[in-house]
């Protein structure tokens, strides 16, 4: 199914009329953006970009990279990346506005909703320092990124977040954007099915968007949030209150938290690994082994980095350079046993599979994990 | 409550897909002032539809108006064309590009019986 607006809630940013018909606006012209025109992309490649390659070099590209040597050489595809940018900084420009306008108000539903007895908790750990992945490049070309402070007890970033994954995502993952927590959840179910889970991490949890479905999906469990942005965590924090939701959430670094050994039963992280490094994800992949409790288990439910044919491989690539994910297109390569096994899990227990999603994603996410010996 | 400004500019520098970064940053506006015509057709739309049932014409009764279901599904019709009537010259190269490539030379030379 498919959302035209998201669900409000106390903390949510509410569009005036013209910044909801701009939004819409960018809605429609992604739309097309993903539709009419990006169907027609496989096509211009067999009639124009591989044979006019070919004819250059002997023989049709063989990889993802010379692929995208022969599209980078057609209009088509220049157009298309050139409209897409501009519809990524368009609707960015906009959701940004709207939570400006609202700060004040904003900040003000924080305090009220997080000033008196909660649920859940808030620890933040001011001047923690913000590794370069994160820091040198503005993720998904967001002026000020998740973590600018641009007033004191700020929310601007958590609430830009919010409202704009909704965009970004067209609706698509939900009235709450809850698709990959929903569907984490269920896969954790379905394939571990005794898994006792008293203590739930989701790492990289930003404003709790995949968090919150946890609380649901293990009513008993204590649900822990990690993220780096303190503006996300506070925004969070004051959403998890008003859908009426106790999660605990901290500032902190996945690749190295302050959590106790054996603390968690279930580790999860949603569309994080690809915001990471290839010297970060090993460490996060070993904290987590650090973290679970024996028999415990972790699960990165990652976008599906994964293709077999390199012209969709080249086409998801797309947003290393256009929408400032540099490590998208090495963590679709990346041999993710590797680091699982450095960290301490056994082989047969490490998987890869698909996470089917709960609403229209083609082909679901990537889930990839592994649980911890038990008796160790 | 003092508020910083935000920054105009993402860190990460800003790739060009045209081969003309000046072209480009007409698209950009091109895109924007597009948005400008969707928005105002809304607010068409709005006072249309208010003007139709007779509600309160006030200002902002106006903009609070919200559209019914079919209305909604309406818009999204006409910004979906709008967007197309906009593009209309990409969806012709689009569509020149998914077949293999004609030399117009050679269809004069063709129609002309010349070799």
């Amino acid at each position: 199914m498919t959302y035209t607006r998201p669900l409000p809630h106390a903390m949510s940013p509410m569009p005036d009329f013209e910044e909801q018909a701009r939004l819409d606006f960018a809605l429609a012209l992604k739309g097309v953006l993903r539709g009419s025109l990006r169907e027609k992309l496989p096509s211009v490649y067999e009639n124009r970009a591989a044979p006019e390659w070919a004819e250059e070099n002997g023989r049709r590209p063989q990889d993802w990279r010379e692929v995208g040597n022969a599209m980078e050489q057609t209009d088509a595809y220049k157009w298309w990346s050139a409209l897409g940018r501009a519809q990524q900084e368009y609707y960015v420009d906009v959701t940004s506005a709207v939570c400006i306008r609202q700060l004040p108000d904003l900040i003000d539903r924080y305090k009220k909703l997080t000033g008196g007895e909660t649920k859940g908790s808030l620890q933040l750990s001011p001047g923690l320092p913000i590794p370069d992945y994160q820091n040198d490049v503005d993720i998904h070309c967001v002026p000020g990124s998740y973590f600018i402070e641009l007033t004191e007890d700020d929310v601007w970033s958590g609430a830009r977040s919010d409202l704009g994954s909704f965009i970004f995502s067209m609706g698509k993952h939900g009235a709450l954007n809850e698709d990959k927590g929903v569907a984490g959840a269920a896969f954790v179910k379905k394939r571990f099915p005794d898994l006792q889970v008293k203590r739930v991490l989701d790492m990289g949890c930003t404003v709790g968007l995949s968090t919150l479905p946890y609380c649901d999906a293990f009513p008993d469990a204590e649900v822990h949030a990690l993220d780096l942005s303190a503006p996300s965590l506070r925004y969070g924090f004051a959403r998890a209150q008003a859908l009426g939701k106790a999660v605990h959430f901290k500032q902190g670094n996945a690749e190295h938290t302050d959590y106790p050994d054996g603390y968690f039963d279930l580790i999860v992280s949603h569309i994080l690994l690809h915001e990471t490094s290839s010297t970060a994800l090993p460490n996060i992949v070993a904290e987590c082994a650090r973290l679970l409790r024996p028999g415990g288990v972790m699960l990165h439910v990652e976008v599906p980095v994964r293709r077999t044919e390199a012209f969709d491989q080249f086409i998801t690539s797309w947003d290393v350079r256009y929408n400032n994910e540099p490590f998208w297109a090495t963590l679709g390569e990346m041999d993710l046993v590797k680091p699982a096994i450095e960290a301490g899990f056994h082989k047969d227990d490490i998987f890869e599979e698909t996470v089917p999603t709960h609403n229209d994603k083609v082909g679901g996410w990537l889930g990839y994990g592994a649980q911890k010996a038990r008796g160790e | 409550m003092e508020i910083a400004e935000l920054p105009k500019a993402s860190k990460g520098g800003r790739p060009f897909a045209l081969d003309s970064e000046d072209s480009e940053k007409l698209l950009n506006m091109v895109i924007a002032l597009t948005a400008e015509v969707s928005v105002l057709n809304d607010k068409v739309e709005n006072l249309a539809a208010v003007a139709a049932k007779g509600l309160a014409f006030e200002r902002d009764d106006v903009l609070a108006y919200q559209p019914d279901e079919e209305e909604i599904k309406q818009r999204a019709v006409y910004r979906k064309e709008l967007v197309d009537r906009v593009l209309r010259i990409i969806h012709a190269d689009f569509e020149r590009q998914t077949a293999p490539k004609v030399d117009y030379k050679d269809m004069i030379k063709m129609v002309s019986g010349q070799d």
